[in-house]
């Protein structure tokens, strides 16, 4: 059955879409931050009482940020064990322009096409405003989302209205609760069953509210996302009321990261999609490497991406690189007494130059398999550069970084008073 | 012939000038001529020479081609000298550094002739210095320079503005967006300088109240 092919390629690919990555906001204004990966790997998934079903897809992932907004591409292309092909490509824009600093705000739209062997189109929109209310560590914030769905010459719409508070528990754990209510049009989903005539429309006007709570933990490495809800509303039609999903990455090189999904996804009656049990494997290709630029996750959350150095950088202590293929971290750089690093136990020479030396190189010593500035760096802030084993001189990753006048890049450590 | 001894004074300096220096760098003779002039004309116009060394320090080890080191240190030499000028008229060469920073950073000579009027001699490098870590940390130099001279006008001291800078630092290494974190840090700076007798009040008060979770540490208002 046609439908159950555009059904069940919708639902592979949303599953299979990664998060929106790399949207580190830029130093300034003007400068523009782009992020370009592709993820590929396979799915199986099992949606209502069906068997298990297996899929591979590539999902393309397109973003590029400024203070003011993003914007972003996404999609996917996947197959299905029962040749159920299909494409899925979403356009994205969100806005958090500058005179939202003060009094935070942010509208975010979508539009997204899905598009499968012999079928018509499915198209979705949503536009999402919210109102922030943050402080250093902690906000809350409420909004409503507006959906329209087309689906064979028919439209849906729905509205929700959300609340929700956030925690930043440590530097790299973030908690969130979320209470949301529901009302969307006729809800239209397919069953797909090997059996013919399963096909079922359900003319509800489905009303649900949920109460959700996320945790997101982001080492340098690896990034682990858990969350959980509970629906209320007419089970009948959304298909259960529980729900649970797990994402994790692991970045094994600057480039290449594993990434993982297993849950329990509800019935969405904005996407059309039935309730799903699933799990998936695949590796992540960023086209930039992260050694390029310090890598920081994805923004699950606009509330998150505003302050998206917790996940990745934390201080002038806990970071590491992955520069010269040699593990560098910064041990201490704190009561003045020293710069500390911890580098691969097979680093012959570690160099350090910057303001603090005129830009003379300097040796560090090695002690206790660590590797310290000969002399004590008063506090202060300096620009400086290192290099391993006479290799390329280049900032250590982790730091803030500042363009040089010579066309490179020098970190920004702290020494603190 | 003072071009020459100006090349072999910066060749000398540049190669002696560190002596933990792992593996020094060296000046060709060719750059050296070529630096001489910018750095004879800031010797003569009073500047400090250390950070011109420094800068083509930084070029040689980078291994950036010759005219690209001459250039950034003239670069560095004219911020130099727009700094002394709108510091003026007795800048110290720890506030020309400083101003020079800033001006790189892109703040105009308005905010250095605005630090100076509100800062006697020796005390202007310090909000200059602050300005530009700031902007480092990737907030907007307006917002940073904005954000400085309305503390310094209003009578910040040299220990507020490093506590304010720290407490940015802090902010953004933990997660906060440097502009929003400043933004914060700066209402909270603001509140002092405006209203110290009630926060000698606020200091006063009972430690009764200040027993919820969180308590001893400033919160912001919420915006």
């Amino acid at each position: 059955m046609t439908p159950k092919r555009v059904a069940l390629g919708l639902l592979a690919t949303s599953l299979a879409i990664p998060n929106e990555h790399g949207a580190q906001p830029p130093r300034s204004r003007t400068e523009r931050n782009h992020d370009v990966s592709v993820d590929v790997g396979g799915l199986a998934l099992r949606r209502r009482d069906e068997p298990w079903r297996r899929a591979v897809s590539v999902v393309p992932h397109w973003r590029a940020a400024t203070q003011d907004g993003a914007l972003y591409v996404g999609g996917a292309v996947s197959g299905t064990q029962n040749g159920y092909e299909s494409a899925y490509g979403t356009l994205g824009l969100e806005l958090t322009p500058q005179s939202s600093r003060a009094h935070p705000w942010d509208l975010a739209g979508t539009a997204t096409v899905l598009s499968a062997k012999a079928t018509q189109a499915i198209g979705v929109a949503t536009l999402r405003g919210r109102k922030h209310w943050m402080t250093d560590d902690e906000g809350a914030w409420v909004g409503v989302t507006l959906g329209g769905r087309t689906q064979d010459q028919t439209q849906f719409g729905s509205i929700a209205a959300e609340a929700s508070f956030w925690r930043a528990v440590t530097p790299a754990t973030t908690v969130m609760l979320t209470a949301s209510a529901t009302q969307a049009g006729d809800f239209l989903y397919y069953e797909y069953a090997d059996a013919p005539g399963t096909e079922f429309r359900l003319p509800h006007t489905a009303r649900f509210g949920e109460l959700a709570a996320a945790v997101r933990h982001v080492q340098p490495r690896v990034e682990l996302a858990l969350d959980g809800r509970y629906r209320m509303g007419p089970s009948e039609v959304l298909g259960g009321s529980g729900a649970f999903t797990g994402d994790v990455a692991w970045w094994v090189t600057s480039r290449y990261a594993v990434v993982g999904l297993v849950g329990r996804q509800l019935a969405d009656p904005a996407l059309g999609t039935a309730s799903t049990l699933y799990a998936s494997v695949g590796l992540r290709i960023a086209a930039r490497s992260l050694g390029a630029k310090p890598y920081t996750a994805p923004p699950r959350d606009p509330v998150l991406s505003r302050r998206p150095e917790v996940l990745h950088v934390r201080g002038p202590a806990g970071w590491t690189s992955t520069s010269s293929k040699r593990e560098v971290e910064l041990v201490d750089a704190r009561d003045g007494s020293f710069v500390q690093l911890r580098i691969g136990a097979d680093a012959k020479t570690v160099e350090m130059a910057g303001d603090f030396s005129g830009w003379q190189p300097i040796a560090l010593v090695r002690l206790n398999g660590a590797w310290r500035l000969p002399e004590a760096l008063a506090p202060g802030v300096y620009r400086m550069i290192m290099r391993v084993d006479g290799g390329e001189w280049r900032p250590m990753l982790g730091l803030p970084r500042l363009q040089d006048e010579f066309g490179g890049e020098v970190g920004v450590v702290t020494i603190p008073r | 012939m003072r071009r020459m001894r100006v090349a072999v004074l910066l060749a000398l300096a540049l190669g002696a000038a560190q002596p933990a220096s792992s593996q020094a760098v060296k000046l060709d003779s060719a750059l050296a001529a070529a630096l001489a002039p910018t750095l004879d004309a800031a010797r003569t116009d009073g500047l400090p020479d250390a950070p011109l060394f420094a800068k083509a320090q930084e070029g040689v080890l980078k291994r950036a081609p010759r005219e690209r080191i001459v250039g950034a240190v003239a670069a560095l030499a004219d911020r130099m000298r727009a700094a002394r000028g709108e510091l003026a008229p007795n800048a110290t060469d720890h506030e020309i550094i400083a101003g020079a920073e800033a001006l790189a950073v892109g703040v105009s000579g308005q905010v250095l002739r605005t630090v100076r009027l509100y800062r006697p001699r020796g005390t202007a490098a310090m909000p200059l210095e602050v300005i530009a870590h700031l902007a480092w940390r990737g907030v907007r130099p307006d917002q940073a320079a904005d954000a400085i001279t309305r503390a310094v006008v209003g009578g910040a001291t040299a220990a507020q503005l490093v506590a304010l800078d720290a407490s940015v630092r802090q902010d953004v290494e933990s997660g906060v967006a440097p502009p929003a974190a400043l933004a914060t840090r700066t209402r909270g700076l603001t509140l002092q300088l405006q209203a110290p007798a009630n926060r000698s009040a606020a200091d006063a008060a009972p430690q009764s109240m200040s027993s919820s979770p969180g308590a001893g540490r400033a919160r912001p208002r919420k915006p």
